[in-house]
């Protein structure tokens, strides 16, 4: 039994001694082999390095007139042509029918502005003579206003001094008194219409002096624009051959214009019952344009002076003087007439009605003296109070045709006004001369290309870069052909990562190798840029010797350059990142119930720089014996156990 | 019927005693959710009694491989307790037995001071003698070796003592007839003496064996190296969350001092009686 018990003691011993070994051999499949090393001094370096293509420093671009149908093409990418070289050839077809229709062009456009001057031209008379025409209405209601009030007044008057006869006479010669005033009624009656039919007379001869002066002016004028009227409106040569210009009236009329202004200033003074009224033209011209004028009330007694006339000029004056120039004499004259017919309608309406009244004061006589010869018994008192009932009656009359005249001013000089507003300006004529300018440009571009029978050449010695146009197609607006000038030399431009910013900057020495071997030393970089189509690539150009490289031809670039000394250099394969910073594992010792074991200790570090191969750590960051873990073949974390290879 | 009932009461004394094994057996084959749903009343301390079952519900033996395939610590532990306790039994059967034969059969002075000195050393505990014993091992330089585990132990007063009885109890006529028959003292030592207290040399290195097999103290105070730490030392370092693991690591702790009680139990018992018997 005891020997059993034995056995199985010893067949124990021997169970755990077998999986001693056998929790040692899994042990040590599970602990990491790594290996590791000391941090030292060291520098950085960054090597920036790409390949790229050689191209010409400068490049040219051949154009033509776009729109032209491409004949044939000389040329193709990477073709080396020297300067006066055939480039392609434009269809001369095409380029004629362009040619021609570029100049029927410029024909339409001439004729399309010579008709808006004549438009222009017809415009600015319409709004003359629209102008004149408010003139005239504004006058002709002043006249019949002015008229119709100094009526009025005059009968008002007259009124009130037969009112005062009657009462100074009333005692004595009632019934003669009265009889009296008719009498006098009817002489100041008489007078009046003579004075209107003497009027009448010296405006038609006014008008007929105005006439002969303006067909005299138009005369003389008309010579010295003969040449532009032809030249313009061919149609008014009717006016030089067919109509000749009246001379002999123009010598022998010497009236001026400004008679009529005298005309129609006597015609004032002979309808107005007040010296105010015989105010001067300048008076009335500067007192229309402000629209003061007005019929005063009775107390002031200073009916309507004025005339409204912006530029100063006379009704007359102003047809005299302007519009006649480039019209017929006949037609002058027929609208000098008219615009002074209101001016004869109103003397003759004034000897209508001054004829009337005069009628009206012999019958009133006659009607007198009938009823004093039947009713003698009358009384004075009956008389005074039809006297004074007819006083009132005329004042009132007089005043509603002081209302009735400035109504009918205030609506004439706002037509006048109107009339007289003014316009925007007009530029149509300098866009056309622009417009005309530039299709002659074009025109002349046009038919220097035919001169050259169609045929465009290089202007330089290069290579052609690349051909935008096609065979039978129409040229482009822009390049055609782009060339590279040979004489500006070759340049490598190389594309690296934004990333390299840092480490590669002008003048920093670079070497240049091409793909057949061929390497260059001592260059620099010219430049380095942003990609214009990436911006997450940079560019990098190096400018190359003379004809060290052809154009076209694949080259690689290296730039190095190294950082300051640093005093902790590790391989960049220690180097973990976690959270945006990094870290390693270093060696440590470790006491455990296998003894003296190795493990990884995580540090945090402060990386100052590193290229592919190294980095820099902040000093401190490691102690000076401490092993950095550089591989391992296993994961590693903080405390896992390790195994150091040599 | 008479004799049944004491029996009976024995067994159920014996199921008792032996309960904590049946315990920690059934706890090397839970899985961990279940060991850790038995034991949180303790572990996590949630309150309440811990719960134990006779059957695991879901046995395993996830926790033997565990231990016999990763844990390479548990069998340095393993093997320096073996060592230890070899090392520890070998010397005393060298030190203890003469020692305890020469106290027993030979008359020299101050023998008997020498005897009561034996006893007074065994009665005191370890931790008496734990600052000298280390002053004394640091001027040695035998600190954080396994020599200064073994040697204190190797001269240890328990074996003599026992020894001591066992050779005191050979008659001295047999001693005085190998004397006539010119046997000297070493012959008589080693043929008549030690086969004459076989009984009591083995039962003195069967309670040694059990004492150094479970030693803690002097290797948790003299020894600083890990890796020469015996098995005693290897449940405390064992977390909460390896509980399977430590129920196995008892399980093979506990197999070596199982056997060597079974191999010595006729001799652990007349040792054990020597001990208690008065001088």
């Amino acid at each position: 039994m005891k020997r059993k018990i034995g056995s199985a003691f010893a067949g124990f011993l021997a169970f755990m001694l077998l999986f001693t070994l056998l929790s040692r051999a899994a042990d040590s499949m599970t602990v990491a082999r790594v290996t590791a090393q000391r941090a030292r001094k060291g520098r950085i370096s960054h090597r920036v390095s790409g390949s790229g293509k050689v191209v010409q420093n400068r490049e040219q671009a051949v154009s033509t007139l776009a729109g032209q149908t491409v004949k044939a093409i000389y040329v193709e990418e990477g073709q080396q042509v020297a300067a006066g070289d055939l480039l392609f050839e434009v269809d001369l077809e095409s380029l004629r029918g362009q040619i021609l229709e570029k100049k029927q062009e410029i024909q339409i456009a001439d004729l399309q502005t010579g008709d808006k001057l004549s438009a222009l031209d017809a415009q600015k008379k319409q709004d003359a003579i629209n102008q004149s025409h408010a003139a005239q209405d504004y006058a002709a209601a002043a006249q019949k206003g002015g008229t119709a009030v100094s009526r009025a007044k005059e009968e008002w008057n007259r009124a009130r001094k037969k009112l005062s006869s009657l009462k100074e006479d009333a005692t004595e010669t009632g019934a003669d008194a009265v009889q009296a005033v008719l009498e006098e009624t009817c002489r100041e009656k008489q007078a009046d219409y003579d004075l209107a039919l003497q009027y009448r007379e010296d405006l038609e001869e006014a008008i007929d002096d105005l006439v002969e002066k303006a067909l005299t002016d138009a005369q003389e004028d008309a010579s010295a624009m003969r040449a532009n009227v032809r030249a313009t409106v061919g149609a008014q040569e009717v006016f030089t051959e067919e109509t000749p210009f009246p001379d002999e009236a123009a010598q022998d009329t010497t009236a001026d214009p400004t008679l009529l202004s005298a005309a129609a200033q006597t015609e004032t003074e002979n309808v107005s019952a007040e010296p105010e009224n015989t105010a001067g033209t300048a008076q009335q011209r500067e007192a229309l344009p402000d629209g003061q004028e007005s019929y005063t009330t009775p107390q002031t007694e200073t009916p309507y002076t004025g005339i409204p006339q912006d530029e100063g000029e006379w009704i007359v004056g102003e047809s005299g003087d302007q519009s006649w120039e480039k019209e017929d004499p006949w037609l002058l004259e027929l609208r000098i007439r008219q615009e002074n017919q209101p001016l004869l309608d109103a003397a003759d309406q004034q000897i209508r009605l001054l004829k009337g009244e005069k009628e009206e004061a012999d019958a009133a006589l006659a009607d007198y003296l009938q009823k004093k010869a039947q009713s003698a018994q009358m009384s004075v008192s009956e008389m005074r109070r039809q006297l004074t009932e007819e006083v009132r009656a005329k004042r009132q009359a007089y005043e509603d045709a002081v209302m009735a005249a400035n109504d009918g001013l205030r609506s004439a000089a706002q037509a006048a006004e109107n009339a007289s507003a003014p316009k925007g300006s007009d530029s149509t004529a300098e866009i056309d001369a622009i417009t005309r300018e530039q299709k002659e440009l074009e025109l002349s571009k046009l038919e220097r290309l035919l001169a050259a029978d169609g045929k465009v050449t290089s202007p330089i010695n290069g290579v052609v870069l690349s051909v935008q146009i096609l065979t039978g197609e129409k040229t482009p607006d822009g390049t055609a052909i782009l060339l590279s000038d040979k004489a500006s030399g070759n340049k490598l431009v190389v594309r690296v990562s934004q990333e390299q910013d840092a480490y590669i900057a002008r003048s920093d020495p670079v070497t240049v190798t091409t793909g057949s071997g061929k390497k260059l030393e001592g260059l620099t970089v010219d430049s380095v840029r942003t990609d214009e189509e990436d911006a997450e690539q940079l560019d990098v150009t190096v400018q190359l010797p003379a004809d060290a490289i052809e154009a076209g031809v694949s080259a690689t670039m290296e730039a190095v350059r190294d950082s300051e000394l640093f005093d902790c250099c590790i391989p960049v394969q220690a180097l973990y990142e976690d959270k945006g910073g990094y870290y390693v594992f270093v060696l440590t010792e470790k006491e455990t119930v296998l003894g003296t074991e190795l493990s990884a200790q995580r540090i945090d570090v402060q990386v100052l720089d590193k290229n592919e191969t190294d980095a820099a750590l902040q000093n401190g960051s490691l102690n000076g014996g401490q092993q950095v873990i550089v591989a391992s073949d296993k994961t590693l974390a903080q405390g896992s156990r390790v195994r150091l290879e040599q | 019927m008479k004799g049944k009932l004491p029996m009976l009461l024995l067994g159920a004394l014996a199921f008792l005693c032996c309960y904590p094994v049946l315990f920690l057996l059934t706890g090397t084959l839970m899985d961990n959710g279940e060991l850790r749903e038995a034991l949180s009343p303790v572990v996590q301390q949630s309150g309440g009694a811990v719960t134990w079952r006779l059957l695991p519900r879901y046995p395993t033996l996830q926790h033997y491989l565990e231990l016999l395939l990763d844990e390479p610590e548990f069998f340095v532990m393993f093997w320096n307790t073996v060592k230890l306790t070899a090392a520890i039994l070998a010397g005393q059967f060298l030190i203890g037995t003469p020692a305890a034969w020469g106290l027993a059969r030979f008359c020299f002075p101050l023998r008997r001071l020498l005897s009561v000195l034996y006893i007074i050393l065994m009665m005191m505990p370890f931790q008496v003698r734990m600052l000298s014993d280390y002053l004394v091992l640091d001027r040695l330089h035998l600190l954080d070796t396994h020599a200064g585990i073994i040697l204190p132990a190797v001269f240890s007063t328990f074996p003599v003592f026992i020894m001591y009885r066992f050779f005191r109890a050979i008659p001295e006529a047999i001693l005085e007839s190998a004397r006539l028959d010119g046997a000297g003292v070493l012959q008589i030592f080693f043929y008549i003496g030690l086969p004459l207290g076989a009984g009591g040399i083995v039962s003195a290195l069967v309670l040694s064996f059990l004492e150094y097999w479970n030693l803690i103290e002097q290797p948790l105070t003299f020894l600083k190296d890990k890796s020469l730490w015996p098995l005693a030392l290897y449940l405390p370092n064992i977390g909460a969350e390896k509980a399977g693991t430590a129920f196995v690591s008892s399980v093979f702790t506990l197999a070596p001092a199982v056997f060597t009680f079974l191999l010595g139990k006729d001799y652990l018992e007349q040792g054990i009686a020597a001990a208690a018997v008065k001088e």
